[in-house]
């Protein structure tokens, strides 16, 4: 027997099935809230920063990101607050930061989102320094779907500004990844122009 | 030759009649290999402070073994501090040389034991002599060593920094046992009169390595009164009333943690001990887990038995070698004697202690990214709820503590909640231990009743001038950095002004330290160390450690300040976990209580004359001696000299790197720093 539980989103009461991912309860109800690394079928790590919405606990409004909650009794959710709209601006400003994206779509779909003008210096980290990967947003779609389908091939590496991902090579058959192209089918900014193994030049193990 | 003369031994014997064989010497005989003694037994004395009838006969074993070892009636006994802080002043070499000495046999036992806190004096050693006096010598060298050597072996007490007698004469069980006769070096004395000593109480007197000595303090046998004379719930419920808050730095009431664990479905749990301590500066996890391992071993046994957990986990960074070896060492010795295994002291309790090393990250100290590392994955946090003491390691409940909160938990059960509760109040009982260090003359490791007024800390224990101390950094780089005035140190009164306690760390600025270049550090450690999961804890933290690096090299534009105030608070609103959210604390407090540094830095002055591209050096022609130091000593040939009799040294600013060389080489403080001729450098004899 499905269970259903009540929502409050924006004011309106909803009623989906208890346990669905919320991303999926905004979809359904048409409600619309961005997001680049979400995937309905893949595991979602909140990694892009866009999907933040506003939940309120104990008579305040705490920020959570949507696509790791699922549907329970008596959620109270605000999507379209003044501050959602600003922090969505500054993410998506912080975003397009990580370098021209080969994927247009993607630059407008993100310059859409921001309102507002960010107070910015002239000297900016990102464009003065290279990152090692200029054009990736590390949403990590690449390595969920490459382990999604049992390869496990694609890894994030280091941490902080070294955070990169790069390519587990296989003992066993060293030209296993050329066909698949399942990361570049899912690659949000177009970063992996061919596949996995020429994209990420970094390795796990040294060759 | 001569029919008389005797030509062989033979004939010589015959003619003066001596007899051929061989005299026989007497083998001497082998000198006995005394071993210490103490003059009374302890067992007794210990079953009575525990209140409990008996012990398991192998405690009782090892508990008489240690206590000869500790309070030897028929030798002296020196104790060297080996710990890492000892052992970074050859402190080791120390201990080799005065433990092969002959004239030692038999007459001193040589130990080596753990840190005692007061680091600033290390080498420490520790005489005991057979009345139960104990000569402690600090800052030892090769020939103050002497002074040690002729009080171990004629009692001829000379050159100590401070005489400690026993109570009790014949009875160490802790610092708490000991008191002080006669201070001879104030500094000493200053540094450990307003310490209370309980958690760290065998730190500094007993023997890491050796059980035994661990068990005649009374180890062990709260363990035993908790197994066989209370069931899991007393344990927990004492702990609650206890209110206990976690050490680590999350103040988290224990006692809760444990309950919400402990009334859970699930019948398997466990428990981990978090030993990774990231914050740089903060060594109060290392010291107990280097001088007092045990302590921490039965604080784990007590918190798997109050849970019902069989099988625990101990995290130590790898950074720490002394203390993985340590504990090792200490797990397998329990394990040898019963401690450890299917039957924990011969109770039907079974536990399993298992060492994991990190492998070096400052995120992995976070619960959630620990148990992951545990797993064998990437250490990046998960979201919570679902916290570990519900769901943790494997789905199951798990409850991690800090390694300080367990060694808190032997000294509860010893001696009752209610005793823990006539130190600290409100919110904050009990002593904690903190790490001081900076600008003052006794740095080292100290353990204070919560509540303590920060002017005790740092002009009584610490020896800081108060006209010259700046600020305080407590807590870390998640802490704050807090104007210096007189403050309590407890967990709600810092909370509120804006920085935390923390782990411990207690760092004192004096006024030549630039506010603006220690946020700088801390954020960017901070923007090294994020896991790099959320965009702003990754990105913002680049951006603004770039930022405030842009302000110190004097590159400050005008929007700079308030780019950095948004930047901090989209930074701790966005973030996942912990480490994100209280990164910016150092911003958000520093912007709060020193804004006008910040200011000053925009328009290219530094108010603490320290940012090397906001000062220039000038030479005081008055003062100059013409010693030409200055001159021989630039390594840029900054330093010129002319031919003219006024103003003969000329420093040339654009050539200068800021080396301080001939500033510090001056023998009569010609050179000082200025900042735009604002700021000037006090004289540099401070």
């Amino acid at each position: 027997m499905a269970q259903y539980v009540n929502l409050v989103i924006d004011g309106q009461e909803f009623t989906p099935e208890k346990g669905t991912p919320l991303m999926k309860v905004f979809m359904d109800c048409e409600i619309t809230v961005p997001s680049l690394c979400y995937h309905p079928i893949l595991k979602s790590h909140s990694r892009c920063g866009l999907c933040i919405i506003e939940v309120k606990v104990n008579e305040a409004w705490v920020i959570n990101y949507a696509c790791e909650m699922v549907a329970e009794e008596g959620l109270k959710i605000s999507t379209n607050s003044l501050n959602i709209h600003s922090l969505r601006s500054s993410t998506a400003a912080q975003l397009l930061k990580r370098g021209p994206f080969e994927n247009t779509k993607t630059t407008e779909f993100l310059q859409q989102l921001i309102t507002k003008t960010e107070k910015s210096n002239e000297a900016d980290y990102f464009s003065d320094h290279s990152l090692p990967m200029k054009g990736c947003i590390l949403c990590g779609r690449c390595i969920n779907v490459c382990n999604m389908i049992g390869k496990h091939y694609l890894t994030f590496l280091g941490r902080g500004p070294s955070l990169r991902i790069s390519f587990v090579k296989d003992k066993l058959n060293e030209f296993a990844c050329i066909k698949c192209k399942a990361c570049r089918n899912t690659c949000p900014t177009g970063y992996i122009a061919e596949n996995g193994k020429e994209t990420f030049t970094n390795r796990l193990y040294r060759d | 030759m001569h029919a008389n003369v005797p030509y062989s031994l033979t004939d010589l014997a015959k003619r003066y009649r001596l007899s051929l064989q061989k005299p026989q010497i007497e083998a001497a005989p082998p000198i006995p290999e005394i071993h210490p003694q103490a003059e009374t037994p302890i067992t007794p004395m210990l079953l009575e402070r525990f209140s409990i009838p008996a012990v398991p006969s192998g405690l009782k074993k090892l508990a008489e073994l240690g206590h000869n070892q500790l309070c030897p009636a028929n030798m002296a006994r020196v104790s060297v501090g080996i710990a890492t802080c000892g052992k970074a002043v050859e402190a080791d070499r120390l201990l080799e040389k005065l433990s092969l000495r002959r004239d030692f046999k038999n007459k001193v036992f040589v130990a080596g034991v753990g840190c005692l806190g007061a680091c600033f004096g290390e080498p420490l050693v520790d005489v005991r002599t057979p009345e139960g006096l104990h000569y402690i010598f600090g800052q030892v060298t090769n020939t103050s060593v002497w002074s040690i050597i002729h009080t171990a072996l004629d009692n001829k007490a000379k050159g100590m920094w401070a005489v400690m007698r026993e109570c009790k004469p014949g009875i160490l069980t802790e610092f708490d046992d000991l008191e002080l006769e006669k201070e001879i070096n104030h500094q000493f004395s200053d540094f450990i009169s307003p310490q209370i000593r309980w958690i760290s109480g065998h730190c500094g007197l007993i023997d890491p390595h050796s059980l035994p000595e661990y068990v005649a303090t009374g180890g062990y046998f709260a363990l035993t009164k908790a197994l066989f004379t209370q069931t899991p719930q007393q344990v927990r419920n004492e702990i609650m009333l206890a209110k206990l808050r976690g050490r680590g730095g999350g103040g988290f009431l224990t006692g809760q943690k444990w309950e919400k664990a402990a009334c859970n479905d699930d019948d398997i749990r466990f428990v981990i001990a978090n030993g990774d301590e990231g914050d740089p500066g903060a060594y109060m996890d290392r010291a107990l887990l280097e001088s007092d391992p045990h302590r921490v071993l039965e604080g784990i046994a007590l918190a798997s038995y109050a849970i019902g957990a069989h099988q625990a986990y101990i995290f130590v960074r790898q950074e720490y070698p002394l203390a993985v070896e340590t504990l090792q060492q200490a797990i397998d010795d329990a394990e040898l004697a019963g401690i450890f295994g299917n039957n924990v002291l011969e109770s039907d309790y079974s536990l399993h202690v298992t060492l994991i090393q990190s492998a070096g990250a400052f995120v992995c100290g976070e619960e959630t990214s620990m148990i992951q590392v545990i797993r064998g994955h990437r250490g990046e946090p998960k979201p919570r709820p679902p916290y570990p003491a519900e769901k943790g390691l494997g789905n199951h409940p798990t409850i991690i503590n800090n390694v300080e909160t367990l060694a808190n938990i032997p000294w509860i059960v010893a001696n009752g909640a209610e005793r823990f509760r006539t130190i600290g109040d409100k919110n904050s009982f009990g002593t904690k231990i903190f790490c001081l260090t900076g600008d003052i003359k006794r740095t080292g490791l100290i353990e204070v009743p919560l509540g303590i007024d920060s002017f005790t800390v740092v002009e009584t224990i610490g020896g800081a001038l108060p006209s010259e101390v700046k600020a305080l950094q407590i807590g870390g780089p998640s802490g704050g950095i807090i104007p210096y005035h007189n403050i309590p140190l407890d967990f709600d009164t810092v909370s509120a002004a804006g920085a935390m306690i923390g782990s411990g760390g207690l760092v004192v600025l004096n006024k030549h330290r630039c506010i603006v270049d220690l946020t700088c550090h801390l954020i960017s450690f901070m923007a090294d160390e994020s896991c790099g999961k959320c965009l702003f804890c990754r990105d913002g933290l680049i951006e603004l450690a770039y930022l405030l690096t842009q302000l110190v090299e004097n590159r400050g534009t005008e929007n700079l300040l308030s780019r950095v105030q948004e930047l901090s608070q989209l930074i701790a609103q966005t973030s996942r976990c912990n480490l994100g959210r209280s990164s910016t604390n150092s911003v958000f407090t520093t912007l709060n209580y020193f804004h006008d540094e910040y200011e000053k830095h925009l328009t290219g002055l530094c108010p603490a004359v320290s940012c090397k591209s906001m000062i220039n050096f000038e030479i005081n022609q008055a003062l100059c001696r013409d010693c030409r130091c200055c001159y021989l000593v630039c390594p840029s040939s900054a330093v010129t000299i002319r031919s003219t009799n006024i103003e003969r040294y000329y420093l040339d600013n654009e050539l200068c790197t800021r080396c301080w060389a001939c500033s510090e080489t001056c023998p009569f403080g010609c050179i000082l720093p200025t900042s735009g001729g604002e700021y000037q450098w006090r004289n540099m004899s401070t």
